[in-house]
């Protein structure tokens, strides 16, 4: 997929008359690109099959908003992310649909709030966590961890938001498990078990690919 | 016809670039090299 995007970014600045700059560039949008719509596609195809379609949006939605503000653990290569990343959007979607009838309980608002409590201290000492394919410079560092402690807090207000009117209205919508679950993963990249479990799904989904 | 749908290719993918450069990674697990003149923003 890496090189179809390059080959098309050739493609254009061929015929576009682009330097070799702007040609990297478009390269680099283009995988994002790719990325971005595969995964987006995957979720929402396997969450209509299966009936978690709201929960994987939410969890891609939101993990995904929060990750470009914290960074986190980085898979080695594409299709690895491609892999780990629908994975585990659909495992934790499908554990949100069958728990989220349950979440107006008030042990879940606690567990919600103990949740919140300790990512928001782990992102105010570790984010945003940067890769080697991308270094953050240190007044990048300070605006970008405020913007992920700020999407946190509006996350935080949403769960709290939809808990309470769920027990005080008739209407009921479930975001708030699927949000808090996407604040957890993100939160859980962050940390050094993180990287390391990414680096377990990495072997994993590598030595499948040298198997066949 | 061509050129110009190469034209719009291109600049969603300069826009989605753009993006990426502002933030600490892409969506989600994969970072590929970032080109240097995205690096300072």
């Amino acid at each position: 997929m890496e090189n179809l995007a390059r080959s098309i970014a050739n493609k254009i600045s061929k015929k576009l008359g682009y330097d070799d700059e702007k040609t990297a560039v478009i390269a680099y949008g283009l995988i994002g690109l790719f990325q971005f719509i595969i995964i987006l596609c995957a979720c929402a195809l396997i969450g209509l099959v299966f009936g978690f379609f709201w929960e994987a949006m939410i969890i891609f939605w939101g993990a995904g908003l929060l990750r470009r503000v914290m960074g986190g653990a980085h898979s080695s290569g594409f299709y690895s992310c491609l892999f780990i990343s629908v994975v585990c959007i659909c495992i934790l979607a499908y554990i949100c649909s069958l728990i989220k009838v349950y979440s107006d309980s008030f042990y879940f608002l606690l567990a919600y709030l103990v949740i919140y409590a300790a990512a928001f201290v782990i992102v105010y000492k570790l984010a945003p966590v940067e890769s080697p394919n991308k270094p953050i410079k240190e007044s990048k560092r300070v605006r970008l961890r405020k913007k992920a402690l700020m999407t946190l807090g509006i996350f935080a207000i949403l769960t709290v938001a939809q808990w309470i009117i769920n027990n005080l209205c008739d209407f009921k919508f479930y975001i708030s498990c699927a949000l808090t679950v996407s604040v957890m993963w993100q939160t859980f990249l962050l940390l050094p078990a993180g990287k390391a479990f990414v680096s377990a799904a990495d072997r994993i989904f590598n030595a499948g690919k040298h198997t066949k | 016809m061509k050129t110009k749908l190469l034209a719009v290719v291109s600049v969603i993918a300069t826009l989605f670039a753009t993006l990426a450069a502002t933030s600490a990674c892409f969506w989600w697990l994969y970072q590929p090299e970032e080109p240097s003149s995205l690096q300072d923003r």
